[in-house]
């Protein structure tokens, strides 16, 4: 037997086990180890190169895009982006109002520190909390409404949530905004402002990838935990069709809920990392933009799939960067140039909103179902090949 | 009494705004089942191109709204035509005619032999993505779900925002239109012309429309296709004209929604658009696929936020009207989850 | 057991590269330290030791603007200005006649968040920090430049910079200005004590607060009361509800804390409803467009706007003759604006923080805090009041403000009626 399971081909599942793998391919398990190879050195290496042996621009882009800081940011969205995938992608509930739960979750971490200095082990999971418990409390709402509708009441949530954040100023410091510096992330002997490890200093830039990096991976491997497991098939099937759902024994109410506030339980945790990296955050951090930012992620990475939320946040926090960068060190004809539009056509931020805009059109034109789908229709090319039609 | 009143008048000159907006939203929604976020840069456009008209060209005002209107609904037909209909050779090639534009203008190329090269170039790659689909014998039409495009607008909605900005400045504009700073005595209540005239404008546009949508052929044709898509196809109707002249009666609306919402002392500015997420209540609260109800939900939305705005506590915090219309909202919907006049789903198991 | 050993594979793998991953960074740092030694070295010309955004030769200075988001009204010219300076300094020669500086410009929109995430990317990369336009934005980077230790200078004139270690600021702040205009109107101007009510229209923010606190101050020392203050949040268009309720208030004469989108609706809800107080504004009230409007001679007859900058081409003050030649010169587009003048002055503050490290000799982050503490006072010429900078708590801003009326024929449609006026009691203003 033993034999046999050894010979298998790995994409002949057998039993529930088989179905369950994570890393069921040998392929799988080498993309593992090089992605752990790349959170460790990514830091260490990408700090002092300089790409020289590439053309001027491709070095300026590439120089932008594996910026620490960039990719600090990157996995703040990815995360934000996993949690709002297991409401809407798995789900199929769309909130717009992603960016209120980050807000909880910022706010709440600014205000335990600032007022109890609670450590990270503990502001932290406060964050976390706080957003489960909004979420789990906004969820009812999604009971009774469902499509078009659900998306315009969380657009409401929005308006609301920024006038709490605007009003309640005790907590929120109001339209100024709060210092979040008091949360600080350190984590026992580790200081992520910059840590030190082996008698050696990192800066905190590198310190900071670490720990986004790692909760990255931990809500990755939560998410990836709930979908293919018996929650998982429950929102699925509500997402398919939830009268159906309902009647092979879905507890509706129980799951959408659940889903709510695990989304935003997520989304609260993204917001405090949010917060530890912006050392200060005002209602503005949590406008309307920022949800439809995310929306924009998980449709361009792929709804329904942990990685494609990883790739939509590479991509729609990555690409301004680049822009940015390649317009500032190259002198784009007509970009920028003489601020003021003296000179230029149009400014950079223009520039790159506009092709922000355009890039999302494109790649849902080309593959509405996101950069997913298209890398799961090249791997079946392959595979099938030469029988490939 | 008077402190009432006058804050009702203006909250109906709201209202009329927002039920100009609203239409649009439910025109295309009730023919295509879109939200069409882009909706906020169609009005957007409509006041610049009013004040380009009037300001830049010297023409007459109204003229100039009449002039934007038209220019606008063709933006909506296009953008309907060209990326939601959603060939592959089409949005193509409208893509690449664009790029060969843009490339000619840094080339300071003249304006109209750029765009000579631009439409060159995009006849180019349209004959060139339709003979790569002939071969590759991938499917002609990408169906696009509806939430890929409800997407795509709000991706349109950046680009044509920015494209606007660049095009006329961040600056704030005057649009010298012939109703500033006058107003109508009426005992204590002082209305302005402004307003007085957004009211009009929007009498006037909406009684258009349900004259157009009861009595014209594609009016009813429109109606089919929103009751039943595939009836429709069956019957006869052309649903690719449906979704064209819905976007075009949007544009139409959109076009004169930016011209009273860009009247004033400086008033136009490239923020203009963000209007239309205030609009939203009023879509709910009217029922998205009702023309009526855009109406009528417009009006009562802008009354309560004015109303709230006039008599709300201090203790509410600055600004809580706008967040009022969303918890009106919010309460219609728990009681009444399609909106007072919407169709409710019919769901069978 | 044997499916697992994968995962042994990857914990041993793990543990290599926490070692490599350390071994790496050393290896960086030995040999990052020697390029910096060897290249000061080599760098005969440079007497200077290099620095973040300083390459020996050319200082870098980092521009946070708004150019595409509410206020790039103000940023557009205010940028400008800036440029404008260095562009002559650097004809001369630059930071004490040898080291040019280079603008590294950014655009926050006006959005703090934005501002905090452009300003991540260039810091690597600039010395120092030549402008932050607007408060929020300066509020929210206030905590990034005091972990980076890197000076900046806001352009906006919020009191709260006055005791920012890192911030150099500029000009009178926005409590000094309500103060000066409300004094100016009751002492010298046309207002009563006794027959005049004051009422006050201000944004719901930090911004206008600042404001606000300056009115207070003021109606302390003359001796009124505030009747009303009516808020707004950034955005709203309509203001007749807010015009309502300061007309049935019996208002005649208000103070007015806003930008300058806000100018044209809310005076214009005013003068619609014939609605004709005596205004109050503090500068960002102002931009030139409405001087073109048909809102104009409301303006004329009812708007008073506080500032520190003096008349356009007024060249009788020397700091403004200069401006006007380096403007001709170096961009000679530019239409007359305030934004302008306070983007050129605000240039000469960091010259001459910059001239300060350069005398001291280091230009490092460290060194351009210490050059800060020891700058001393600073004089601009005339464009606004001398500053005295040093250790936060010692530092001695101006108190000075012009009023200025609206005269639609003027450059930038404002004429200063009375210059540099300074309240008796305002030195008594805890800043």
């Amino acid at each position: 037997m033993a034999v046999l399971t050894r010979r298998r081909n790995h994409r002949m599942v057998v039993d529930y086990a088989d179905d369950l793998r994570l890393f069921g391919t040998p392929w799988k398990r080498v993309g593992l180890v090089v992605l752990v190879g790349l959170y460790l050195f990514v830091p260490v290496l990408f700090a002092d190169l300089t790409f020289s042996w590439l053309p001027d621009i491709a070095q300026t882009a590439v120089q932008a895009f594996f910026n620490l800081n960039t990719l600090a940011y990157v996995g703040v969205f990815a995360i934000g982006a996993i949690g709002l995938n297991l409401l809407t992608g798995y789900t199929g509930q769309i909130s717009l109002g992603h960016a209120v739960f980050l807000g909880v979750g910022a706010y709440t971490a600014a205000y335990v520190g600032n007022t109890y200095s609670w450590p990270m082990i503990l502001w932290l999971p406060a964050a976390t909390l706080a957003g489960f418990l909004v979420g789990a409390a906004i969820g009812p709402f999604a009971l009774r409404l469902r499509g078009l509708y659900l998306v315009v009441v969380t657009l409401g949530l929005v308006f609301v949530g920024d006038h709490i954040f605007r009003n309640w100023e005790s907590v929120t410091a109001g339209n100024t905004g709060v210092s979040t510096t008091a949360a600080e992330p350190v984590l026992g002997p580790l200081d992520f402002t910059g840590l030190e490890l082996f008698g050696h200093e990192f800066t905190t830039e590198q310190s900071m990838f670490w720990l986004i990096w790692f909760f990255v991976a931990l809500t990755a491997l939560l998410v990836k935990n709930i979908v293919r497991t018996r929650p998982g098939r429950a929102l699925q099937a509500i997402r398919e069709r939830d009268l159906a759902a309902e009647i092979i024994g879905v507890d509706l109410s129980r799951y959408k809920i659940m889903a709510f506030a695990i989304s935003s339980g997520i989304a609260s945790l993204a917001g405090a990392l949010y917060g530890a990296l912006q050392l200060f955050v005002s209602p503005v951090d949590f406008a309307l933009l920022v949800s439809i930012q995310f929306i924009a992620i998980i449709i361009i990475g792929g709804l329904g799939t942990v990685y494609g939320s990883i790739i939509g946040a590479l991509l729609i926090g990555g690409l301004p960067r680049i822009i940015d960068e390649l317009s500032r060190s190259q002198d784009l004809p007509g970009v920028g140039g003489d601020v003021g539009g003296v000179d230029g056509l149009i400014s950079v931020s223009s520039l790159n909103q506009i092709i922000f805009g355009l890039a999302i059109a494109a790649v849902l034109l080309i593959e509405s179902r996101g950069v997913a789908a298209l890398w799961e229709r090249s791997k079946l090319y392959f595979r099938t090949w030469p029988f490939t039609q | 009494m008077n402190e009432f009143l006058q804050a009702l008048i203006d909250g109906v000159a709201l209202g009329a705004q927002y039920a100009l907006i609203v239409l649009g939203f439910v025109v295309i929604f009730r023919a295509t089942g879109i939200i069409n976020f882009a909706q906020g840069a169609l009005v957007l456009l409509g006041a610049y191109l009013t004040y380009n008209a009037h300001v830049t060209w010297g023409l007459n005002f109204y003229l100039s709204i009449l002039i934007s209107m038209v220019l606008v609904a063709a933006v909506g037909v296009l953008i309907q035509r060209s990326i939601l209909q959603l060939t592959f050779r089409e949005t193509g090639g409208v893509g690449a005619g664009l790029l060969a534009w843009a490339i000619a203008q840094y080339a300071e190329i003249e304006s109209w032999p750029a765009f000579g090269i631009g439409i060159a170039a995009g006849i180019v790659a349209w004959l060139l993505l339709w003979g790569i689909e002939r071969r590759s014998s991938a499917s002609k039409y990408n169906e696009l779900p509806i939430f890929g495009a409800v997407m795509v607008t709000i991706g349109l909605l950046f680009a044509l925002k920015q494209l606007v900005a660049s095009v006329w400045g961040f600056a704030e504009l005057t649009m010298q239109d012939p109703w500033v700073l006058s107003n109508l005595n009426v005992g204590d209540l002082s209305i302005s012309h402004a307003k007085l005239w957004t009211i009009g404008l929007a009498i006037v546009g909406l009684g258009i429309f349900f004259v157009f949508d009861r009595f014209t052929k594609i009016g009813i044709a429109m109606r089919a296709v929103h009751f039943d898509q595939e009836a429709a196809v069956a019957q006869g109707i052309p649903t690719g004209l449906v979704f064209g002249v819905a976007w075009g009666i949007a544009g139409a609306v959109a076009g004169l929604a930016g011209a009273t919402a860009g009247a004033g002392v400086a008033q136009l500015t490239p923020q203009l658009d963000l209007v239309v997420f205030l609009a939203f209540p009023a879509i709910i609260l009217g029922g998205f696929d009702s023309p009526g109800g855009a109406v009528v939900g417009g009006v009562i939305i802008g009354v309560v936020q004015n109303l709230v705005k006039v008599y709300q506590l201090e203790a509410w915090g600055v600004g809580f009207d706008r967040v009022g219309i969303f918890i009106v909202m919010i309460l219609v919907l728990m009681v009444r989850p399609y909106g007072l006049f919407g169709t409710p789903e019919v769901r069978r198991v | 057991m044997k499916t697992k050993r994968w995962l042994r594979l990857l914990a041993v793998l793990f543990s290599f590269a926490l070692v490599a991953a350390s071994c790496g960074d050393d290896d960086d740092e030995s040999a990052d330290d020697g390029d910096t030694t060897e290249d000061t070295g080599d760098d005969g010309g440079g007497e200077l030791e290099e620095a973040p955004g300083f390459d020996g030769e050319t200082i870098r200075v980092g521009i946070i603007s708004d150019l595409s988001g509410p206020a790039a009204v103000i940023g557009e010219p205010l940028t400008n200005g800036n440029r404008v300076f260095f562009e002559a300094l650097n004809a001369e020669g630059g930071i004490a006649g040898q080291y040019p500086v280079e603008l590294v410009e950014v655009d926050s929109t006006y959005n703090p968040a934005t501002g905090v995430q452009v300003y991540n990317q260039i810091k690597e990369d600039v010395a120092v920090i030549g402008q932050i336009l607007g408060t929020p934005v300066t509020n929210a980077i206030i905590e990034s430049l005091e972990q980076d230790g890197i000076i900046a200078s806001p352009a906006s004139l919020d009191s709260l910079w006055v005791r920012e270690p890192n911030l150099i600021p500029v000009g009178a702040p926005y409590q000094i200005q309500m103060i000066n205009g409300f004094d100016h109107y009751f002492n010298e101007g046309d207002g009563d004590v006794d027959s005049d009510v004051v009422c006050a229209l201000v944004q719901d923010d930090p911004y206008g607060e600042a404001g606000l606190a300056g009115l207070e101050f003021a109606a302390e020392n003359i001796g009124f009361e505030i009747e009303a203050i009516t808020r707004y949040v950034s955005g709203d268009t309509d203001f007749s509800a807010q015009m309502n309720e300061l007309e049935d208030a019996g208002c005649t004469v208000n103070a007015f804390v806003a930008l300058p989108s806000v100018t044209g609706s809310a005076l214009g809800a005013a003068a619609t409803n014939g609605y004709a107080p005596q205004w109050i504004g503090t500068s960002p009230t102002w931009i030139n467009v409405l001087a073109q409007s048909e809102l104009a001679p409301y303006l004329e007859a009812n708007f008073t706007v506080i500032s520190d900058a003096p008349d356009w081409g007024d060249t009788s003050v020397p700091g403004m003759e200069r401006l006007i030649a380096d403007q001709e010169e170096y961009a000679p587009d530019q239409v007359p604006d305030g934004y302008f003048i306070f983007g050129y002055y605000e240039a000469q503050s960091i010259t001459a923080l910059l001239e300060k490290a350069v005398e001291l000799g280091d230009l490092s982050r460290e060194g351009i805090q210490t050059a800060l503490e020891e700058l001393g006072t600073v004089s601009y010429g005339g464009l606004t009041g001398d500053y005295t900078y040093g250790p936060p708590e010692e530092r001695v801003p101006p108190r000075n403000s012009n009023i200025a009326a609206v005269v639609p024929d003027a450059p930038n449609g404002l004429e200063n009626q009375t210059m540099d006026y300074e309240a008796d009691y305002v030195d008594d203003f805890e800043l």
